[in-house]
């Protein structure tokens, strides 16, 4: 698998505070990559470090294969786009304008490509209003158009959907699937919020004190989410062609288990395995979902 | 470099507070022009010279780009659009050095401001110039590079305090003292050697003494503040024009602050956090 981010054992101190723990993780190219974790649990530090905003205190990270510290690094950023805490506008300046700048940055030789950027993110109709009077959404999906301006491969997302009303929200997602689906670009975005990242992350990055705790695949996440029936039974080694007999969607979890999906109640599932000789021995309900998923990983509770 | 430089002057020239800044510039070159012509109504002796200085620097030039520097480079922190830069991939020695160079752009536009005044208006208007050209050109010059000394503060100042408010009190206020502080030693340099003095004599009688002034500072004192004079930017702009400026030594002084200045400031930015 390729990846466009990866990062080796990060570590940033601020004076007597370790933000973050040693931190490793690995964005796929093309993935909605979810970062999730509490606040402070280290997500922002992560991003201003990969968007070169702070230096690490110790360990490295790679962008396209590019090591942070050597010159490669400024030519992998030109690839990148970002929205870090708040969207990074001129107030006083129109959203035209705003873009303007940015181009004249990244040493476009023309503006025409600006209406088509204000018109995927649907600012096109904003003429001379100046930036500094835009709703927050506004602002938010200004920010992705400056980020947008660069064509960028791999854009990174700071909380994007934070103090946005349920439109503005579910337009930022909308804009999100868009652009990963049409120009398949890269996104990481980190949020608190996970119903959010759910409708759209591909890949998932749990963060907690400064550290990924487990890095998984939105499929992986889902089957292991899925409401199952979790069953120990005698004979492991006949359990699989029974299932497969039976026509029965399940997932191996170990030597003499498995997760059955599905609705067939248990006391049939029970005579069909026996018919097969294979004896139920202990049966339960699983029905996790992806903030209980969250909690059991953090080993904590919602509040703390 | 080029393309920071180019989205750094766009910027520059649509700011409401260069305008006014440049705008501030011309009308006190007039102001001073009037007044100036004011005194020397009666007499009609060529004194362009007085209000040229100011063209070429002047507290209030050096005041006003306290204003824009600050205000220009801390709209970068305030609206976090110095993101969009270091994102894209340009480096902080690249970040700095655009705004170095706009800053002191800034400061020429201040000076080219004053001129648009004083050459049409002041210059006719005071009779001309009494000095030699050979000394105009070196009070131009030392002041140009004076001028350039403290953009290479104000940079190094407002891209390491991050924000708007900061740099714009720290600036003026420093500027204002080192000014008080310029002035008070240019005073005791020029404080007299002798005064006179009122003592009885014998015969009862008030009569006039001449004695050495008893406040005058030592020798050694005087001669280090004549060479702070020199060194120092504020102490340069205050004997701008009298034969107590040193050229080469100011000269000299004020490159090793440009560089010196400059050094710190990109080393303390580069390890800046940025948020």
């Amino acid at each position: 698998m390729e990846y466009c981010l990866e990062t080796d054992y990060l570590i940033k101190n601020y004076r007597n505070f370790r933000a973050l723990k040693g931190l490793t993780m690995h964005v796929p190219e093309g993935a909605i990559y979810g970062l999730i974790g509490k606040n402070g649990a280290g997500k922002t530090t992560l991003i201003r470090i990969i968007s070169g905003l702070q230096n690490p205190s110790a360990g490295s990270y790679s962008l396209y294969g590019e090591r942070y510290g050597t010159r490669g690094i400024y030519k992998a950023r030109a690839r990148m786009g970002g929205v870090v805490e708040t969207p990074s506008i001129y107030a006083n300046m129109t959203a035209y304008e705003n873009l303007k700048q940015q181009f004249i940055l990244l040493g476009k030789p023309s503006f025409d490509e600006i209406h088509e950027i204000l018109k995927l993110v649907r600012l096109d109709d904003t003429g001379k209003k100046k930036a500094g009077h835009f709703s927050l959404g506004m602002k938010q999906r200004l920010g992705i158009a400056i980020a947008l301006a660069g064509n960028p491969d791999f854009i990174v997302l700071d909380e994007p959907v934070n103090g946005l009303d349920p439109q503005g929200i579910v337009e930022i997602r909308e804009l999100i699937l868009k652009l990963n689906r049409e120009r398949r670009i890269t996104f990481l975005v980190s949020s608190h919020i996970l119903g959010e990242l759910s409708k759209i992350a591909t890949h998932y990055g749990f963060v907690h004190k400064g550290e990924i705790l487990k890095e998984t695949s939105a499929e992986e996440l889902n089957s292991r989410c899925r409401k199952c029936l979790s069953v120990t039974v005698t004979n492991p080694s006949a359990l699989a062609p029974a299932l497969d007999y039976l026509k029965i969607e399940y997932r191996l979890t170990g030597e003499n288990t498995a997760d059955i999906y599905g609705d067939t109640p248990l006391m049939e599932l029970g005579d069909a395995l026996r018919l097969h000789g294979v004896t139920l021995l202990h049966a339960t309900e699983k029905n996790e979902d992806l903030e209980s998923y969250y909690i059991n990983l953090i080993g904590g509770d919602k509040n703390d | 470099m080029i393309k920071l430089l180019r989205a750094n002057l766009l910027r520059l020239v649509k700011s409401k507070t260069f305008i006014a800044c440049l705008a501030i510039q011309a009308g006190l070159t007039l102001m001073m022009t009037l007044n100036v012509y004011l005194v020397n109504l009666a007499e009609k002796r060529p004194v362009a010279d007085m209000v040229f200085d100011i063209t070429a620097c002047s507290p209030y030039g050096a005041a006003l780009l306290a204003v824009m520097s600050s205000i220009f480079m801390g709209y970068d922190y305030h609206n976090g659009t110095i993101r969009n830069k270091l994102i894209i991939g340009y480096s902080r020695y690249e970040i700095y050095f655009a705004n170095l160079i706009t800053c002191a752009i800034s400061a020429l536009c201040l000076n080219l401001s004053a001129m648009a005044v004083f050459y049409p208006v002041s210059l006719p208007l005071l009779y001309g110039f009494a000095g030699e050209p050979l000394h105009l050109f070196k009070i131009f010059s030392l002041g140009w590079l004076i001028m350039l000394v403290y953009a290479s503060l104000y940079t190094a100042v407002a891209m390491t305090t991050k924000n708007t408010v900061a740099p714009l009190i720290i600036t003026i206020a420093s500027l204002f003292v080192f000014m008080m502080l310029a002035q008070y030693m240019i005073s005791q340099i020029n404080a007299p050697l002798e005064w006179t003095d009122y003592i009885y004599n014998e015969a009862g009688e008030f009569v006039p003494v001449v004695v050495p002034n008893p406040h005058r500072l030592s020798e050694g004192v005087l001669k280090f503040f004549g060479v702070c004079l020199n060194i120092f930017p504020s102490g340069q702009m205050t004997i701008l024009s009298s034969e107590k400026l040193v050229g080469w030594q100011s000269a000299l002084s004020s490159v090793c602050i440009i560089v010196l200045s400059s050094a710190a400031g990109i080393a303390l930015f580069r390890k800046e956090n940025i948020n």
